[in-house]
């Protein structure tokens, strides 16, 4: 590494002078051509667009309780992954410059040129010119630089910031004074506010330090300490936003790093994001790689404190990054080990400067720019780019030919917000319930059974169903979604994407990441009082936001007749309560609805409780079956007006209340359940109930012992109902029996083994209505049963 | 504080130094008494008091010194105890106070054992101050010194230590006996720390460390390279991956050779020693410096010679001239050497020096190759290592002066990089050299037990190193540039030489057997790991031809579907092998000698077949000057295969079949790349030949 330890050297005299000083000027106007080139070439990604829905939440919830269903952009920030800093910066961006693409992608992209001069200023620095200038033009034109540059994510500030604070580390250290602290300490700052990735980097100058402590002289070294402080003191602040709102359940779900992990990352490093197989073939050119080994020899030298600086931040990172992913949870992705390409690209230009062949380097110089700019072209253009997501495309070909009648599925929730941005039909989007890892953290996928059920009330009546498939790799994608609809007899149309799955080298089409396929739904009538899921539509209006991502501070909408139900997803969950209390608003020119929604098959009875200072103004509401009222408070009764109010039901419905202040529209919304607090239903082939499993399977031919308590009623009918491709069929009936007077956990019925075959099962437990005008309320348990294959 | 009494122009035939205070003893010292006692005999001698006995020494003129506690505890007549040690070659003679016994000889039980922990064990009486010294060696050792007080007396006796000087105790009266106060203790710790491993000497303080620290870091690499390996090794030895038997034998062979030849250098290179250095005269022996020479250029030979004549240390110098040319004994007997020849040249150099051996009565030879232009302080350097009663040999490096003149000069030298680097430092931690019979100072004894220089071979001089240490003896490297030599400079030279080399080491492996020889087993190891790094042009020769296959005939050595697997196995592997190579060089390590090592492999494989078909190779002597003209016909298999490889690229290119083809046709230009230098080296040189070649 000290080979590498290239002395500042003048580049000559006259011309060369000139060119040396002309150099960074060209190369920065390159990369800035290169940036901000059609920003808006590439479609909007899955992650862009939830930086969007993020960034377009407001800056502070309208309510503080529990109850308020649009979070702040710092709540949600902080139930996600990424600190608030750049969602912070694009709030403020998207309400004065709008949400087209160029407009979104515009800072990252100022950032990511930024990090051109930046990379110059910290190699010239370690290396002087000659070294600074190789590294600036592969910087400059650094395809993976470019692609996320053009990206509406924290990638760009995250790498210009980690440059900045090791720049001034470097100043801090090798010269002393305050400038360079203070730079290391504010774009420290910066970084950790921007991603939580920045604190790899902050760890890898920590181990620098350390090591190179001696060198440096202890006073120095130790000057760290104060910095790390002040970090420290910064950062308290989102520390205790974290504690109240992190939940992890957001987090994205990345693969486990393979054994050719590290050479994909290198080769989308230097060469970005090609097409996978011709990443196949730049990985198969490892051999050179040897070579590289082998003329870089000069390597083994003893190190100077510039090439540990640059071999820790290279490999503490990463390092970490793939201990974690053994250890913890999948960590790898080549977009957060983004902080290592600088020092990978300085190490790369010392070591280019360092051979001593008289034709090698230039060579090497000659064949890199034109080996750059054909890598960056292939990447900007394929279509089978793996880093690519075309929701462009997938919501154009919808809008041109979807029908009435037609759904929109997205294989998972994260996917509608790229779609919503660029859909324009008012066709119904749906997303499925994702599984939510149970207490060991694991995530079991979906059963066919739930799939089924999330399917049927989407289906009911609709004649095609256009599926938006985001084809993640993880355990826990979507394939089983796919798979189920594919098997489900059906007919289909894949429009985008290859035909018999991912990567098949013969279908380049295969390699979309974003597939969208038709499917003629299997003859599904909707019954006269067919409950559907919500629509994301309906979601967005519930929540207050708007049902486009393009205009996210316009009004909401929602249609009427739709029941809601909370998600729970990237919100707080609503606590199950009989009474559902809104709280009061600040005085001022609030105009306070309340939308009543009765989900139910029978009429509710809905009572409205406005907690006036002057004493409590009662409303009764009877609502309809499936329908929606909203009671505009001020007409009902202007002391109702800025009071808080509270809902009681007859039935579960939901009750949101709406406010326009502020010019946002934000809605809370909350539920209410008559149903008693009860244990849920237990099925065992045992005579005591099983440890609680959310779907257990079950062995073939024992008698299946149904359990549960809290019930009031003697005995009601229950139903067994097998999944089929095709639908439910209703295995069997029968009646259960529960003992009030004793109460508690008691099996109330069993089921004989004999009618029980390889499937999955629905029992549903019906309890008898509790008193006149109250519905008859279900429980459900669901079900596995697998018997052994017999021989022929 | 110090007083000189009595100062006289010549040398005092004793100095005494009495320090004072900082642990030693206070009070006013009995000068008169001394002097009395001293004057009393008619010696000459100086008496020195002193704070700081370093100083006391430092200031010393006497051929001995008698260092003495200020207040006589010992009496001064217990000198003459001490005396007939130093007298019969002890560098140094310890008074050691008597043992004390009952109840305080339990109490010292455990401080004792502290001392031995410590590795002070030697003297009874460790801190006893009183001890007699030679002159030079005192001033020596005391320059040494980092602590003063108490702690430097034990300090300087780990220093006799370290440094090979003589130790000698002689029971003196005490009115004390001999003890450890436990306040001693940090003393001794102190005195320990400051003699670990070598640390006195101060001016080899940072190349110390950057060898320490060098040689921890090849360790933990060596050990991740270990896994690496095992991970590359389950890949390898699973059959499944076989698309052809034949071929994926050979790849397996070729892959198990160099493994080997990757093991053979982790063991050396484990046992990296921070390089050392030994001052002041061997106060016995004496050295003969021989000048072998056989036909190369009177010139040459003449500032050898003239430059072994200028060596300080006193010695004589003999050419032993094989070629029998006046004009050599001429140029001898003008620079004041004598030059010997014999009848014949039966035993080529071995003969020769053999000849000598013959005639010489001395203690030490040293051996120079007629190129091989020493620095005065040659001897002075290696000679030291002699006080060492069981050294055999000591060897410093080639080093060639005129590496920038030519291509195949400096990938010459940059091959001595790795072999007088690395190799030569980590045999040396195994106190076994490999003798390469030039630079080297080699101890009578020892080569009149194994005969003389074996004639047998065409490598005398690593055969005899072998037969050295098969008899118990030691060897030391010092890895100081002590004489400068000449590279071979074209392309005929260096094969000439490296064919030698090649077929010596292959005879040493199979014809000597070094694994069934007498030697520890490690030295076993490393002797034949050394000798069978040239069977590794097998495996070349095997990397050379699969991708060839595969390009022109798509024969797979590797399953196609497994070979994503094989880039994960074994680039960890061959990456962090190749990083403890460079590492294990220190920067030094360049691409020109690794492609000089692998693109000799029909030298290597021609060397192999002679070796195995039993016949007899001459002694030829590496041309000293530069010939002009072309030797594209020396390296003619290299350009047959380097042509083949091109065709095979070129085929595969248009025949594509996948990521193989990109893989084989990388796997060709890196085959390509490590051909390029030799075959570079054959080009015509006419311009620069030396003038009178």
């Amino acid at each position: 590494m000290s080979a590498l330890e290239t002395a500042a050297r003048p580049l000559g005299r006259g011309a060369a002078a000139t060119a040396a000083v002309l150099a960074l000027p060209a190369l920065t106007a390159v990369g800035a051509v290169l940036r901000l080139w059609r920003p808006d070439q590439q479609s909007l990604r899955l992650d862009e667009a939830q930086s969007l829905h993020i960034a377009a939440l407001p800056l502070w919830a309208a309510h503080g309780g529990a109850y308020v269903s649009t979070p702040s952009l710092f709540q949600a920030a902080a139930a996600e992954v990424h600190p608030p800093g750049y969602l912070l910066l694009l709030h403020f961006w998207i309400s004065a410059f709008g949400t087209s693409p160029a407009v979104l992608r515009l800072p990252s992209e100022l950032a990511g040129l930024n990090c051109v001069p930046a990379l110059f200023l910290l190699a010239s620095t370690l290396y002087g010119r000659r070294v600074a200038l190789i590294a600036t033009v592969l910087g400059a034109l650094s395809p993976f630089w470019v692609w996320y540059a053009q990206e509406t994510r924290t990638y760009s500030f995250l790498l210009l910031f980690s440059i900045l604070s090791t720049w001034g580390l470097v100043d801090a250290l090798a010269r002393g004074g305050g400038l360079g602290w203070a730079v290391f300490t504010l774009a420290t700052i910066a970084g950790v506010y921007t991603d939580y990735f920045a604190f790899l980097v902050l760890g890898a100058q920590c181990v620098f330090v350390i090591a190179t402590a001696r060198r440096f002289g202890a006073v120095r070294a130790v000057a760290i300490v104060p910095a790390l402080a002040v970090v420290a003191l910064a950062y308290v602040p989102w520390v205790a936003m974290l504690a109240a709102n992190y939940r992890g359940a957001v987090d994205p779900e990345l693969t486990m790093p393979g054994i050719y992990t590290p050479l994909n990352i290198l080769s989308e490093f230097l060469v970005g994001y090609l097409s996978v197989p011709v990443t196949s073939q730049v990985v198969a050119a490892w051999p050179l790689l040897v070579l590289l080994g082998l003329v870089v020899s000069p390597l083994g030298a003893p190190p100077t404190w510039r090439g540990i600086l640059l071999w820790t931040l290279l490999l503490v990172p990463a390092a970490i990054s793939f201990g974690a992913s053994f250890l913890v949870r999948p960590l790898v992705s080549e977009r957060y080990l983004i902080i290592v390409t600088p020092a990978l690209y300085v190490l790369v230009a010392a070591s280019i400067t360092h051979l001593s062949s008289r034709w090698i380097r230039p060579a090497l110089l000659v064949a890199t720019v034109p080996a750059l700019l054909v890598a960056l072209g292939v990447q900007q253009t394929s279509p089978s780019n793996p880093a690519a997501e075309d929701y462009r495309d997938v919501a154009g070909y919808i809008d041109a030919h979807g029908a009435p009648g037609d759904a929109v599925l997205l294989d998972a929730p994260a996917n509608q917000f790229p779609y919503l941005y660029y859909a324009r039909t008012s066709l119904p989007a749906y997303t499925l319930s994702q599984p939510r890892p149970g207490p060991n953290g694991r995530v079991r996928p979906m059963s066919r059974a739930a799939l089924r059920r999330q399917l049927a009330g989407i289906e009911a009546g609709r004649r095609r169903l256009w599926v938006v498939y985001y084809l993640d790799e993880t355990p826990n994608g979507t394939d089983g979604v796919r798979r189920y609809l594919d098997y489900d007899s059906r007919t289909k149309h894949v429009v985008f994407g290859g035909p018999f799955g991912r990567r098949q080298p013969s279908h380049p089409e295969s390699y979309r990441n974003v597939q969208l396929v038709l499917y003629q739904v299997p003859n599904r009538p909707a019954s006269g009082d067919q409950a559907r899921p919500e629509t994301v539509q309906d979601q967005l209006a519930l929540r207050g936001a708007s049902q486009s991502l393009r205009a996210p501070f316009g009004p909401a909408f929602s249609g009427p007749g739709t029941s809601y139900r909370e998600e729970g997803r990237g919100l707080p969950p609503p606590r199950p309560a009989q009474r559902w209390y809104f709280t009061a608003l600040a005085a001022g020119p609030a105009q306070p609805s309340v939308m009543l929604w009765n989900p139910n098959g029978t009429a509710a009875q809905v009572e409205l409780r406005a907690h006036a200072d002057q004493g409590d103004v009662v409303r009764d509401e009877q609502l309809a079956p499936h329908s929606e009222r909203e009671v505009q408070l001020a007409a009902w009764d202007s002391r109702a007006t800025g009071s808080g109010i509270s809902v009681a039901g007859s039935l579960p419905i939901v009750a949101s209340r709406t406010v326009i202040a502020g010019g946002q529209r934000r809605v809370t919304y909350g539920s209410t359940t008559p149903v008693p607090a009860d244990g849920p239903v237990q099925v065992s082939v045992a005579g005591e109930a099983a440890v609680s499993a959310a779907h257990p399977e079950l062995p073939c031919g024992d008698n299946v012992w149904v359990w549960t308590g809290g019930l009031s009623a003697q005995s009601g009918p229950l139903t067994l109902r097998l999944f089929l491709a095709s639908g439910t069929e209703t295995a069997l009936t029968g009646t259960w029996h529960y003992d009030v007077q004793r109460g508690g956990d008691q099996p109330i019925a069993s089921l004989p083994g004999r009618a029980l075959g390889t499937g999955e099962y629905e029992l549903e437990v019906t309890h008898p209505p509790a008193g006149p005008g109250q519905p008859a309320v279900a429980r459900h348990v669901y079900f596995g049963v697998t018997c052994a294959a017999t021989g022929p | 504080m110090s007083e000189l009494t009595d100062v006289e122009p010549e040398a005092p035939a004793v100095s005494v130094v009495m320090p004072i205070g900082d642990g030693h003893a206070f009070g006013e010292p009995p000068l008169a008494d001394l002097a009395r006692y001293f004057r009393d005999r008619g010696w000459r001698y100086e008496l020195i008091v002193v704070d700081d006995v370093r100083r006391g020494v430092a200031q010393s003129t006497g051929k001995r010194v008698l260092l003495l506690g200020a207040d006589l505890e010992l009496p001064v007549e217990q000198f003459e105890r001490l005396s007939p040690l130093v007298e019969d070659g002890a560098d140094v003679a310890v008074a050691s106070r008597p043992r004390p016994r009952g109840l305080r000889a339990l109490r010292q039980a455990p401080l004792r054992a502290v001392c031995r922990l410590l590795g002070l064990s030697g003297p009874r009486d460790p801190l006893s101050g009183a001890r007699l010294m030679h002159g030079s060696v005192a001033r020596d050792v005391y320059s040494r010194l980092g602590s003063h007080g108490i702690a430097a007396d034990v300090e300087a006796l780990l220093v006799c230590r370290l440094h090979g000087y003589r130790v000698a105790e002689a029971p003196v009266e005490s009115a004390r006996p001999a003890g450890i106060r436990p306040s001693s203790l940090p003393h001794l710790v102190r005195a320990r720390w400051r003699t670990r491993d070598g640390a006195e000497d101060r001016d080899l303080a940072g190349p110390r460390a950057a060898a320490r620290r060098r040689r921890a870091i090849l360790r933990l690499l060596i050990i991740a390279d270990v896994g690496a390996t095992a991970w590359w090794l389950t890949w390898l030895l699973n059959l499944h991956h076989a698309a052809s038997p034949v071929l994926y034998g050979a790849l397996v062979a070729a892959q198990l050779a160099t493994l080997l030849q990757i093991a053979g250098y982790w063991f050396v290179v484990w046992r990296i020693r921070p390089p050392q250095r030994r001052s002041g005269r061997l106060r016995w022996g004496e050295v003969d410096v021989v000048v072998t020479t056989f036909n190369e250029p009177l010139d040459v030979v003449e500032r050898t010679v003239e430059a072994a004549k200028a060596v300080r240390h006193p010695h004589r110098t003999v050419v032993l001239d094989d070629g029998r040319r006046p004009e050599v004994a001429a140029a001898a007997h003008r620079h004041g050497a004598d030059c010997v020849t014999r009848p014949d040249n039966r035993g080529a150099k071995a003969g020769n020096l053999n000849n000598w051996l013959a005639h010489s009565e001395a203690d030490f030879i040293a051996v120079l190759d007629a190129d091989q232009v020493p620095r005065p302080e040659f001897l002075d350097h290696l000679m030291p290592w002699f006080r060492d009663r069981d050294i055999a040999f000591v060897q410093a490096p080639q080093y060639y002066a005129n590496r920038d003149e030519t291509f195949v000069a400096g990938g010459a030298m940059d091959q001595q990089e790795i072999f007088f680097g690395p190799l030569c430092e980590g045999q040396n931690g195994r106190d076994a050299v490999l003798c390469c019979g030039t630079n080297v100072v080699i101890r009578r004894a020892a080569l009149d037990q194994v005969g003389g220089f074996r004639e047998d071979s065409v490598t005398e001089d690593a055969v005899t190193g072998l037969e050295m240490h098969a008899r118990g003896w030691r060897s030391r490297y010092v890895p100081e540039r002590l004489a400068e030599g000449l590279a071979p400079e074209d392309l005929g030279a260096y094969l000439s030489q490296q064919q030698r080399w090649a077929r010596g080491n292959l005879e040493l492996l199979l014809r000597f057997r070094p694994l069934t020889m007498p030697l520890p087993l490690a030295l076993r190891l490393q002797y034949a790991w050394g000798a069978s790094h040239y069977v590794l042009s097998l495996a070349n020769l095997v990397h050379l031809v699969l991708p060839c296959l595969f390009l022109f005939a798509g024969l797979h050595t590797v399953r196609a579907t497994a070979s994503n697997d094989f880039v994960a196995h074994f680039l960890p592997y061959i990456l962090v092998s190749l990083f403890i190579f460079a590492r294990s060089l220190g920067g030094r390590l360049r691409f020109r000698a690794i492609q000089f090592s692998f693109g000799l492999f029909p030298v290597y494989l021609a060397a192999l077949l002679a070796v195995l078909s039993c016949r007899q190779g001459a002694f030829r002597v590496t041309p000293k000057r530069r010939r002009s003209g072309s030797f594209y016909r020396l390296v003619a298999p290299q350009l047959l295969v380097a042509a083949v490889t091109v065709a095979a690229i070129a085929v595969g290119i248009n025949h594509y079949r996948g990521p193989s083809t990109v893989t084989n046709v990388c796997w060709a230009l890196v085959n390509l790349a490590m051909l390029s230098a030799v075959i570079r080296a054959a080009r015509p040189n006419r311009d620069r030949a030396s003038p009178g070649a």
